[in-house]
């Protein structure tokens, strides 16, 4: 990668360069494995004031989505010490919530026991997973949703707010960039960043030109405040856009639009992103994987009904072959994606 | 490198092979490291810091 920017293969290469700090001041370190070219992995470190700063964002991000009081059940992470479950539970506590992390979903009936015991007031977690539950347990009636960790498509936004009668937020954020990035506000217009960590700018994907605001392009972020390892300009290979004046709100600062996936899925021809708005509309259906390779696209649906899902895609792609079959799909914490190769 | 030519550079002893409990992260695992029998001290070879130990840290690095 040329010029002065950050990329993912620059961390998995040579991430303990990027680390300012002794290792007596490191109080967390995440590894994350790359599904880029090196296939290496990527550590990410963090000093307890890194992590405290986290915690403050996801503080005061959660009081505008829930009160002093409400449950919140928090269905990403792990019970892992310093981990982005424990994180948020923390900054839940602090504002005054009571948190339970029950953490990534191992088997979504057990998980839907669970909640319509704890009949929380907020759920935090991944957009076709709580879409999922809400398909599952529609009177839970939660007042409101906060989607992370993977793209949020509208038709799952839809789905949950029309099953559970409930408010759906949504936040961007990744590791790199202390997990957390940048959140709707109670209007749900644009997603409000945190500009006191974040500098952010919308370059080109394929020249790493500068872009204005309100043009589409890659998320590339500058950390302010970062003390074990500042990232300059690190390539997300997020698509977004900045959006331009005041938000409505009254909040200042810069916000993002909906993130519309990653630059390495949308070059494949058919992504996830297309299969989810096209299949996610269908309330029958709970989960899809694809995969696509020499013109085959080949899905296994878990619900709904394979031959009307063919006779869709057939439609939608008459290059392609189509092959539906169903089967099951249990949950997973990989970002979604079409498997090519 | 032969891990049993060792010596307690304080102790002047050789070192012995003893099953030592590593901590990370709340949890815990164990490996056979020379061992000084007489202060205690624990030697980390380069190989295990960045083989065994390392492949550990990254299964419990998870976010």
């Amino acid at each position: 990668m040329s010029g002065d920017f950050t990329t993912a293969d620059d961390l998995a290469a040579h991430g303990r360069d990027y680390v300012k700090v002794g290792a007596g001041d490191i109080q967390r370190i995440v590894t994350l494995s790359t599904s880029g070219s090196t296939g290496n992995g990527k550590r990410l470190y963090f000093t307890a004031g890194d992590l405290r700063r986290t915690i403050d964002f996801f503080r005061d991000g959660m009081s505008q989505i829930c009160a002093p009081g409400d449950k919140v059940a928090i269905l990403l992470g792990s019970p892992s010490p310093d981990g982005l479950g424990r994180l948020l539970e923390e900054g839940l506590r602090e504002m005054g919530a009571v948190p339970s992390l029950l953490c990534l979903p191992r088997d979504y009936r057990e998980t839907a026991e669970a909640l319509e015991s704890l009949l929380p007031d907020t759920l935090v977690g991944l957009p076709v997973q709580m879409r999922r539950l809400a398909l599952m347990t529609p009177r839970l009636r939660p007042k409101t949703v906060l989607l992370s960790g993977d793209y949020v498509s509208l038709a799952a936004v839809d789905t949950i707010t029309r099953l559970w009668q409930t408010r759906v937020f949504t936040h961007y954020g990744l590791t790199e960039s202390g997990l957390g990035f940048a959140v709707q506000c109670p209007l749900l217009l644009g997603q409000h960043i945190r500009a006191s960590e974040l500098q952010v700018e919308i370059v080109d994907p394929d020249t790493g030109e500068s872009l204005p605001e309100g043009e589409w392009g890659e998320i590339v972020f500058t950390t302010l405040r970062r003390e074990a390892m500042p990232l300059k300009r690190y390539r997300t290979g997020d698509i977004s856009r900045l959006l331009p004046g005041v938000c409505p709100c009254g909040q200042p600062g810069p916000r993002l639009d909906r993130v519309l996936g990653r630059v390495t899925e949308m070059r494949k021809p058919v992504s996830i992103y297309a299969l989810d708005e096209l299949l996610l509309r269908d309330d029958a259906l709970l989960d899809y994987e694809a995969s696509f390779r020499d013109g085959m696209l080949t899905v296994v649906t878990e619900g709904g009904d394979p031959a009307s899902v063919r006779a869709l895609l057939t439609e939608t792609y008459p290059g392609f072959a189509v092959r539906v079959s169903p089967g099951v799909i249990p949950p997973s914490a990989q970002k979604r994606m079409v498997k090519t190769l | 490198m032969d891990e049993m030519n060792w010596k307690c550079f304080k102790c002047g002893v050789p070192l012995t092979k003893k099953a030592v409990v590593f901590e990370y992260m709340n949890r815990s695992f164990s490996h056979e490291v020379p061992v000084c029998p007489q202060c205690g001290k624990v030697f980390i070879s380069e190989e295990l810091a960045e083989g065994r130990m390392a492949e550990v840290e990254a299964a419990l690095e998870d976010k």
